[in-house]
């Protein structure tokens, strides 16, 4: 089976002449469906530009990335768009609310453009609230919830449209330890249903949890590592 | 939720930039409105007042000027009129196509007659358009012309040293003094008016006219049409439209609308500069936030059209407060600038709304632009 990530010699450069810096040197790596990564490395390494590159945000400099059978740097602007819109979830470290949108609000931001009505909107958005354990507040503000809760909300909206693929950038960072633990569970929650699932994070507790590791260095990866025996078949697809 | 939504809900989390980013337009489209509806007005003011004041066209005999002399001895000059105007003209005259645009026709007999031993000169017209003929005639007694009455010019009332309630005689009738005119410092200072029968009497010219005045309403009329269609009723006579006040007025007016305009333009192009700037300054510092818009799926397309109805409610909310306060400016103003019947006008309400929209979203289209081709990699480093 054909994996769902495919990297090849992907290289990411910022800067003009003279100040260029290398953010990823020829990075190559494949993803199956399903799999549970955990991108971990010191600060510097590269993870979150990998993280941007894998969620369509930049195009590297140099190689090819393929997700979900699209080749991602011959897509344009809305392509891009398009395919985070329907393949990627994103989950980030400061949850990244909109401030002035209640939690219902916060999870149908992503289907503003789309042509659904409103009803359906709502249904969906308090399905996944529900989802995640946050029935009964779903007309709170971000600032009248828990960080654990604000974030459960952006993985909620990071789910609206089901995508198969969710990006986590630390997404444990902000939250004390217990709650922290709440986070991961839904993460594998959400593994053990199918979703592939890429976190990067410093915390080497997440690593029980995931099915691999890639361990970043300087913009190569530095290991490549099994953690734990990993079939298609173990997760429901 | 919709984008439509997205938008005003981030209008009101910032109320003090929504204000401040619609405050331009508001006062753009306010005054705007306020000036065009008050110079609107004041074009039907002018109108009012020049009905009011008498007539604006002059029906006379036509006459020829004829030089005398003999050899290189300058004798003067005459006038010969080809025909006379009579009190049967005044009904060929109300029986012109555009009849139903002239207001008054007031016949006028003008002639020289001996009063209490004085030669003084008669005006004649009905005494019943007395009051409608010379609205601006401020008189000292009574101001109603009675059958045997007479009003007195200024002058004419000094030289015959009497005032209201005194008697004059003329021809074998005596007639009395209803009340004497304040000076106008026109020629009607020195003379006796009456009633045109009892001057016609007088100078024994029954039905005579020497002028009739036609008070036509022009605003927007064919005056032109209306002096060709009086000259064709009537060949032999001169008709006269009295333009010079018209197009003084209007000149007045034209100016100010322009000075309006003018003042308006400035106002909506400051107005729209500070939706841009305002509009761009909060681009900047929404970047995050357009990143996580990028992040979850919103095209390009669909971030221009949030900047867009961000600044299309403050554009609109902004307009018809402006279009509002503009008509109620222009309807407690209206009485300082000669209004005395102030009204609303609605129709530069209803452009000003259009064009302040249509300004502030012109105003929103760079930094909507802007916002749009922002890149998500740009957006996404401060998240």
């Amino acid at each position: 089976m054909e994996p769902i990530i495919q990297l090849k010699d992907v290289a990411m450069l910022y800067g003009g002449n003279g100040t260029r810096a290398t953010a990823l040197a020829g990075v190559s790596f494949d993803i199956r469906q399903g799999e549970y990564v955990v991108i971990t490395g010191e600060s510097g390494a590269g993870k979150s530009t990998l993280l941007t590159i894998l969620g369509g945000l930049q195009v590297p400099t140099d190689g090819s990335v393929r997700i979900g059978g699209a080749d991602l740097s011959a897509l344009p602007a809305d392509g891009l768009a398009d395919f985070r819109r329907g393949t990627i979830g994103f989950v980030f470290q400061a949850y990244h609310l909109l401030p002035y949108l209640t939690a219902r609000e916060n999870v149908m931001v992503p289907m503003a453009p789309e042509r659904v009505s409103p009803r359906e909107k709502m249904e969906r958005a308090d399905a996944l609230l529900a989802a995640v354990g946050l029935t009964g507040k779903e007309d709170r503000l971000p600032s009248q919830l828990s960080g654990g809760e604000s974030q459960r909300v952006a993985i909620a909206r990071a789910l609206v449209h089901d995508p198969p693929v969710l990006l986590a950038d630390e997404p444990t960072g902000n939250l004390d330890s217990a709650t922290g633990e709440q986070i991961l569970d839904l993460f594998s929650s959400l593994h053990a249903r199918g979703k592939t699932v890429l976190m990067v994070t410093h915390n080497p507790a997440n690593l029980s949890r995931a099915t691999r590791s890639l361990r970043l260095r300087d913009g190569l990866i530095e290991e490549d590592r099994s953690l734990r025996s990993f079939s298609l078949e173990s997760v429901a697809v | 939720m919709n984008i439509r939504k997205l938008a005003w809900k981030n209008l009101l989390r910032r109320k003090p930039r929504a204000v401040f980013t619609g405050l331009g337009i508001f006062l753009g489209i306010a005054t705007f409105v306020a000036i065009s509806s008050i110079t609107s007005q004041m074009e039907g003011a002018v109108q009012d007042q020049l009905d009011r004041f008498g007539a604006n066209i002059v029906v006379s005999p036509r006459a020829e000027q004829l030089s005398l002399g003999f050899g290189n001895i300058a004798l003067g000059g005459t006038e010969v009129a080809h025909s006379r105007l009579t009190m049967g003209d005044k009904d060929r005259i109300a029986s012109i196509h555009h009849k139903d645009r002239i207001r008054s026709i007031v016949p006028f007999l003008m002639t020289a007659v001996d009063v209490s031993g004085k030669n003084l000169v008669w005006m004649g017209l009905p005494r019943t358009d007395v009051a409608g003929a010379r609205p601006w005639w401020q008189i000292q007694g009574g101001a109603e012309l009675k059958p045997g009455e007479v009003l007195l010019g200024a002058e004419a009332a000094a030289l015959l040293d009497k005032g209201p309630g005194g008697t004059v005689t003329a021809g074998s009738r005596l007639f009395r003094v209803a009340g004497v005119l304040q000076p106008t410092g026109e020629k009607e200072d020195g003379m006796v008016v009456a009633d045109i029968s009892d001057v016609q009497a007088l100078a024994r010219k029954p039905g005579a006219v020497t002028y009739f005045e036609v008070a036509a309403l022009c605003k927007d009329c064919p005056v032109e049409d209306i002096v060709a269609q009086i000259g064709q009723a009537l060949p032999g006579a001169r008709v006269s439209a009295i333009r010079q006040v018209v197009e003084s007025r209007k000149a007045a007016v034209d100016q100010l609308r322009r000075l309006g305009l003018g003042v308006s333009a400035i106002v909506l192009l400051i107005g729209g500069l500070m939706v841009l700037v305002t509009v761009m300054a909060g681009v900047q510092e929404r970047t995050r936030e357009i990143g996580v818009l990028r992040a979850v799926g919103f095209r390009k397309r669909a971030i221009f059209s949030l900047l867009f109805w961000e600044t299309g409610w403050v554009s609109l909310l902004s307009s018809l407060l402006g279009a509002g306060t503009g008509i109620a400016v222009a309807f407690l103003a209206s009485p300082a600038f000669g209004i005395e019947h102030p009204s609303v006008v609605f129709s530069p309400a209803l452009f000003g709304a259009v064009a302040g929209l249509f300004l502030g979203l012109i105003g929103a289209i760079p930094p909507a632009r802007r916002a749009a081709a922002l890149s998500p990699t740009e957006a996404i480093r401060t998240l």
